[in-house]
């Protein structure tokens, strides 16, 4: 009964925890231009973080080690800082981007201006973070990230047609605004599915929680079910947009326009229903990514850490996680850049710099010092390195065309 | 225990626990003395710190992590305080009695013991 109760627990925050305002700005920006046409993009991203959360949670379970100690043991100092220096620009902006993202959810709301939203946004993060327990902090909003399935839901009221839809989603089309933007989209896509800050976050969870080889059958069915479903929430997302708005003609460029699928589907209470999925997916993903440069930080460096620990225990660490969610709301809030166009960016920035997390990731787990008997299936390797260098060449092709062709 | 340790493999870049498997810091680098009789080259002391572990990203940072800190953050720790290596690097001591807990330290001293919560 109690692993059963951990493989439910497991799964409904994989899949609650799965939708961050990433995955929302850029599947309803996919849907509402290309239709279904993006929706490999989703699946691609889908394959690759089911690889690698069961990957970097076998890698926990079986060495006692969290993720970035052990980049910093087997890379050394030099080599470490790469993925250390390319993990903070882009955890630094994903962080604001779902700052600006829950404060303009409280927008919608209230209609006083999201810059002021992000500042309270970021104070409640402050709270939390220095009061709440590891426990919560990692289920809670997952389990409340639920609300998420709205889009499903969505799907069905809107008479969706399954075999149109099929069609689409076999049929590249770029709309006609040429390969460019419509690449750029699908890069943002795949990062934001792939979410590759969780390398760093689920393995230092799994590690607080003290996992061992028991752990790996159960490690096993949460990431492939959780990230699964997780993705087709993400699916969802896009094919409401698809069937709500491309017909209309109406293209998100704005967070408030991804809210009238739902309002096609629900009518006025659409406003409010995505407002609320809208917050608790990006206040949900602010703490874990609150927290996982503290993590990386300290892993690498030896220092101590730990949630639960008294501030003057782990003081680095504490520290941190203080100082970086204040950090990213100043950006947000005295810059006042576009919530949805950050995310955008940050999303093909992170496509730009996932080599350096992927890479050096998956030597460490064909190395038996590490794995023992565990090590990679060819398979996985395979899988992951593609799908890793796939985003890595699209980024690199689309990032300075877009930027020469003025704008995200 | 000391015949045939890797240094760079099962030293340098691992983590250091104290006596009682507290974190205390990576080991940055290590000190080797070659004997003036011939033979093998002994491990003296392990080295913490911004300077030696700047100088091994590149040594005008090294420079430069030595003109800030004065040399005076460097700490070696004995060899002979090391109980254990592989993967862990433990030590007899408590991490305090090494002195290399500087960075921890301050940060607690200065920032991290204003932090309120429930914690």
């Amino acid at each position: 009964m109690i692993r059963l109760s951990g493989i439910a627990l497991g799964l409904l925050t994989a899949i609650g925890g799965f939708v961050d305002v990433g995955n929302i700005a850029t599947a309803s920006e996919a849907g509402s231009k290309y239709g279904f046409s993006l929706v490999w993009a989703i699946v691609l991203g889908a394959v690759a973080v089911v690889f690698l959360i069961e990957m970097v949670g076998r890698l926990t379970a079986v060495s006692d080690r969290a993720y970035a100690d052990i980049v910093r043991e087997k890379f050394g100092i030099k080599f470490a800082l790469v993925p250390l220096l390319a993990d903070m620009v882009t955890n630094f902006l994903l962080l604001a981007a779902e700052i600006g993202g829950a404060g303009f959810a409280l927008y919608l709301l209230t209609g006083v201006s999201f810059r002021i939203w992000a500042v309270v946004v970021g104070l409640a993060l402050l709270v939390l973070l220095t009061n709440a327990r590891f426990r919560l902090i990692e289920n809670g909003p997952s389990v409340l990230g639920l609300v998420t399935l709205c889009f499903v839901a969505a799907l069905f009221t809107l008479n969706t047609d399954w075999t149109a839809a099929g069609r689409g989603i076999i049929t590249p089309d770029t709309g006609g605004g040429g390969a460019v933007p419509y690449f750029y989209i699908a890069t943002g896509l795949v990062s934001a599915v792939l979410s590759p800050y969780l390398l760093t976050f689920y393995s230092s969870g799994a590690h607080e929680e003290g996992w061992t080889r028991s752990m790996i059958r159960q490690n096993r069915i949460v990431a492939a079910g959780g990230m699964g479903f997780g993705a087709v929430l993400t699916i969802a997302i896009l094919m409401t947009a698809a069937v709500a708005l491309q017909p209309r003609g109406i293209e998100v460029n704005q967070l408030q326009t991804v809210g009238l699928s739902l309002v096609a589907a629900f009518g006025s209470a659409g406003v409010y229903l995505f407002a609320i999925t809208l917050f608790v997916c990006s206040f949900g993903a602010a703490i874990e990514l609150a927290l996982t440069l503290p993590f990386e930080i300290t892993q690498m460096m030896g220092w101590s850490y730990g949630v639960d620990a008294r501030p003057v225990d782990v003081p680095i660490f504490a520290v941190l996680y203080t100082v970086l969610p204040i950090a990213s709301m100043v950006f947000i809030a005295a810059s006042g850049i576009d919530p949805l166009q950050l995310t955008l960016v940050t999303m093909v920035l992170i496509a730009l710099v996932l080599p350096a997390d992927v890479i050096p990731f998956l030597v460490i787990m064909n190395d038996p010092t590490y794995l023992q008997d565990q090590t990679n299936h060819w398979v996985a390797n395979i899988a992951v390195l593609l799908i890793t260098l796939m985003a890595f060449a699209l980024s690199v092709i689309v990032l300075p065309l877009t930027f020469l062709a003025g704008g995200g | 225990m000391n015949d045939h340790i890797l240094l760079m493999r099962d030293i340098v870049d691992n983590q250091i626990l104290d006596v009682r498997g507290a974190r205390v810091t990576k080991v940055a680098g290590v000190e080797v003395e070659l004997p003036a009789a011939g033979g093998e080259p002994v491990v003296r002391c392990l080295l913490v710190g911004p300077e030696p572990l700047a100088r091994r990203v590149n040594g005008q940072l090294g420079d430069v992590a030595r003109r800030i800190t004065g040399g005076r953050r460097t700490v070696r720790i004995p060899w002979s305080d090391v109980s254990d290596v592989g993967p862990d690097v433990r030590l007899r001591i408590e991490a305090r009695a090494t002195g290399a807990t500087h960075a921890e330290d301050w940060v607690r001293a200065h920032l991290a013991r204003f932090i309120v919560g429930l914690k």
